[in-house]
């Protein structure tokens, strides 16, 4: 699983001035690339910066978050079990290995 | 059969046939819930996988090396099938509803904290392939924008905006489902 990029430490190193304003909606279009860790090295630091001072894109970051943490934990436990064709590849490996 | 084409078959089957019920898993999702074609693709990715045990270098993730060829397999196949046109790329014209009202109803989506994991799986598998694909090789295989991008041979671009018309869908469908099961009101 992707580590959440606004969770990683050093990410908050926003040292120099404040980059550009980012306005909700540009942050908001780019949310989901943010939280799959996608943004570029100039790109993160303004989302991040935006979402320390809005706290509706940050409500939002927070909901997306659950979101996907849910949609990634089921997957993981994706496994169905398929007697037949366990039976099947079996009877194929055993020919094929002739 | 030779001791050494025995001592392969048995060695495979011990060491990745316990995996099957997650080859079978991932190709259910893959192919939306078709069953008959889920085996097919299984079929193949273990044969295939058979054939080239002697390279798998012992010790590293089996399970991963197996998932790799299934998914290999699987897009191989949708790129055979990709020029010719499919329905479902008209559906990608007309989107359904955003997830706004799920926003609205539950601004802290405790409502995915009330789903079982079959719930979301089968709203996954109910996508349309081409929203399917991506949230699959992303979401539950953790590929990069550029890894799905290459595999599904579309614009990183593409993956994008599929990606989050994907994720907006499952969350339209699972709010729909939440409205019918009285999780949200």
């Amino acid at each position: 699983m992707r580590p959440w990029p606004w969770r990683r430490r050093g990410s908050r190193a926003q040292t120099g001035p404040v980059p550009d304003a980012f306005s909700c909606a540009e942050c908001l279009e780019v949310l989901y690339e943010f939280l799959d860790g996608e943004l570029d090295s100039a790109e993160r630091p303004r989302v991040k910066a935006h979402l320390d001072s809005c706290a509706e894109c940050f409500r939002h970051l927070n909901f997306e978050q659950r979101f996907l943490d849910q949609l990634r934990s089921a997957a993981a436990h994706d496994d169905v079990r398929s007697e037949g064709l366990r039976l099947r590849l079996l009877e194929l490996l055993e020919r094929e290995a002739f | 059969m030779s001791k050494l084409a025995d001592d392969k078959r048995r060695d495979f089957e011990q060491e990745a046939l316990v995996h099957l019920d997650a080859l079978f898993g991932l190709a259910l999702r893959l192919t939306g819930g078709d069953e008959p074609r889920a085996q097919d693709l299984v079929q193949d990715a273990v044969l295939k996988a058979f054939r080239s045990w002697d390279n798998f270098e012992r010790g590293t993730n089996c399970r991963a090396w197996l998932m790799t060829i299934l998914r290999n397999t699987f897009i191989n196949e949708f790129r055979k099938h990709k020029a010719r046109p499919v329905p479902v790329e008209y559906d990608l014209l007309a989107d359904r509803p955003s997830s706004a009202d799920l926003f609205v109803a539950d601004p802290s989506g405790e409502l995915f904290d009330r789903m079982i994991d079959g719930d979301i799986v089968r709203a996954v598998q109910d996508l349309p392939e081409a929203f399917r694909i991506p949230i699959i090789l992303s979401d539950l295989q953790g590929l990069s924008y550029q890894e799905v991008a290459d595999l599904m041979d579309i614009p990183v671009g593409t993956v994008k905006s599929r990606l989050f018309r994907a994720r907006k869908r499952l969350q339209q469908a699972l709010y729909e489902y939440g409205v019918e099961m009285g999780y949200v009101r």
